[in-house]
């Protein structure tokens, strides 16, 4: 990435984090796990971004993430009983620099739990990671917003059947 | 393998009938549009003013201050650059292509640090114009606002806090040299002077309390200012203790010890009386070569315990002080007379040193 990903237009921001989610597919299919992609930050160009973007959008249309295909987003959604697009449309909208530094924290932290999740599921994460494990900021508060979502649809889960007995 | 034939491997894999048709809609989708204009800052000296206020606010690299103050030397001063806008604009005509914000910002308060305001202000709508990326420049009236604003000539007053500014590194290192070498003299000093005593306890006045009538010891009972201590008992006499000082007759094992003592607290000077075979102390009126007599009657006093440790011997004591009201009022069930003086008192001062007589 040239510059900060708040820097970039919006549009061309969320073309890149649909990048990752058609990416992540092409790793569940790809037996070989090799992306179409050579650059050091492991995102494509501009202008391929933008394709990739259409290709999501077609992919979400046509209910084409799922079995074969499914990624992390399906079976995490499933069990904390939330709608996987959401949480794909939570990843694409908080694809961004952390705003502060207590923020980084955060999302380091919350980027490490997603990232274990996805592991023990057995799915890869499409995004290049750094020697610490984890991939660079804005992903990072993606990934943790994603989770906080999981956390959140989980506790309501939790909490759903015991209201209603007591009911 | 290039990152088409992995995409179409990719695609493929999705299926068969769904390849050609991703393929299509990548390739469709998979140039840059002319992306519309997000909502840009209003280009407004209210705007302008506080971006600039921000970017005062950022410090400058101690790297980019060396480059800075470089080109300042060789570029404005060297080419005799006029000090106002029109020299920032011969600059930035000349050197600021590629110009960061950074280098930008470094630039006016570099000129700001030389007075040059009009320069610093012009440098500042160039670094405000970089950051928003205002193209074809700020309109001519909010620039010329600004520069009139921000360029006013310095006053006097601004001046000298400016200057005073500049040099506070240089003066705060040099109070601080001053100040180590004082604390070093003094240290110095004091070491030399540990084994000589003051000559000030030559002209010192022997004790000499005001004597009240038993009825005015019960103010110093309840005042915890006010200690007490048993009158010495026989002849009070002041030791100087300095390894040149004859101890004249005193026995030989007291003055022996007394003198053993000053390898640890220095030259030293005590008040006390020979009483039973005994040295006793009273008060110290120096120790370590440092005059008491100007200190509070509680540091003689801590001195004065300070050395009969030192000494360590039952040959030497020292006269209780009584300090608590319980300590006070024992002393004052004691037969004869007792002495009453305020902790915080210098020695001799006046009506500090009162002597009540005893019951019987």
């Amino acid at each position: 990435m040239a510059k900060s990903v708040n820097d970039l237009h919006p549009m061309l921001r969320e073309a890149q984090a649909k990048t990752m989610l058609v990416f992540e597919v092409f790793l569940r299919v790809q037996p070989e796990n090799k992306l179409p992609v050579h650059s050091k930050d492991g995102i494509p160009k501009p202008d391929n971004c933008m394709g990739y973007a259409a290709v999501w959008d077609k992919l979400v249309a046509e209910d084409m993430v799922q079995g074969q295909t499914a990624i992390y987003l399906n079976a995490a959604a499933e069990d904390a009983g939330l709608d996987w697009r959401e949480l794909a449309q939570v990843f694409i909208e908080n694809y961004r620099e952390p705003a502060s530094k207590a923020e980084a924290i955060k999302a380091s932290a919350g980027a490490r739990l997603y990232l274990a999740d996805m592991k023990r599921r057995g799915f890869r994460p499409a995004t290049p990671l750094t020697p610490d494990g984890l991939p660079v900021p804005a992903w990072q508060v993606a990934y943790a917003a994603v989770h906080e979502s999981l956390r959140q649809g989980a506790k309501a889960k939790v909490k759903t059947p015991a209201m209603a007995e007591a009911v | 393998m290039s990152c088409e034939t992995h995409r179409q491997k990719a695609f493929a894999a999705l299926g068969q009938s769904n390849a050609a048709t991703l393929e299509a809609i990548y390739q469709a989708a998979a140039t840059l549009p002319t992306l519309p204009a997000t909502a840009s800052p209003k280009l407004s000296l209210a705007s302008l003013k506080d971006s600039v206020k921000t970017l005062r606010a950022r410090p400058v690299k101690p790297s980019l201050w060396r480059d800075v103050d470089e080109r300042w030397q060789n570029r404005v001063v060297a080419k005799g650059m006029p000090l106002d806008e029109h020299g920032a604009a011969m600059y930035l005509r000349d050197y600021g292509k590629g110009l960061g914000v950074e280098k930008a910002c470094a630039l006016a308060t570099k000129a700001e640090k030389r007075g040059a305001m009009r320069f610093a202000a012009a440098m500042w709508v160039k670094a405000y114009e970089i950051q928003n990326k205002v193209s074809g420049g700020l309109p001519i009236l909010i620039k010329d606002a600004f520069i009139t604003e921000f360029g006013k000539p310095e006053s006097d007053e601004a001046m000298l806090n400016r200057l005073k500014d500049a040099t506070k590194d240089i003066r705060e290192k040099r109070r601080e040299e001053r100040a180590a070498e004082r604390e070093e003299t003094e240290s110095a000093q004091a070491a030399a002077n540990r084994n000589v005593l003051p000559s000030s306890l030559n002209n010192l006045p022997p004790l000499s309390p005001t004597i009240l009538p038993t009825s005015a010891r019960a103010k110093f009972l309840t005042d915890a200012t006010w200690w007490g201590q048993l009158p010495l008992s026989g002849e009070a006499r002041r030791v100087r203790v300095d390894g040149k000082t004859d101890s004249g007759d005193m026995p030989a094992e007291i003055a022996a010890r007394l003198k053993a003592a000053q390898k640890s607290c220095g030259a030293y000077a005590v008040e006390g009386a020979i009483s039973d075979g005994r040295f006793v102390i009273a008060r110290a009126l120096a120790i370590e070569g440092r005059d008491l007599a100007s200190a509070t009657e509680r540091a003689r006093i801590e001195a004065a315990e300070r050395i009969v440790k030192e000494v360590g011997h039952e040959s030497v004591a020292l006269v209780e002080t009584a300090r608590t009201a319980s300590q006070k009022v024992m002393l004052t069930k004691q037969s004869g007379e007792q002495l009453w003086f305020q902790a915080a008192c210098a020695y001799n001062a006046p009506n500090c040193y009162i002597q009540t007589k005893g019951e019987k």
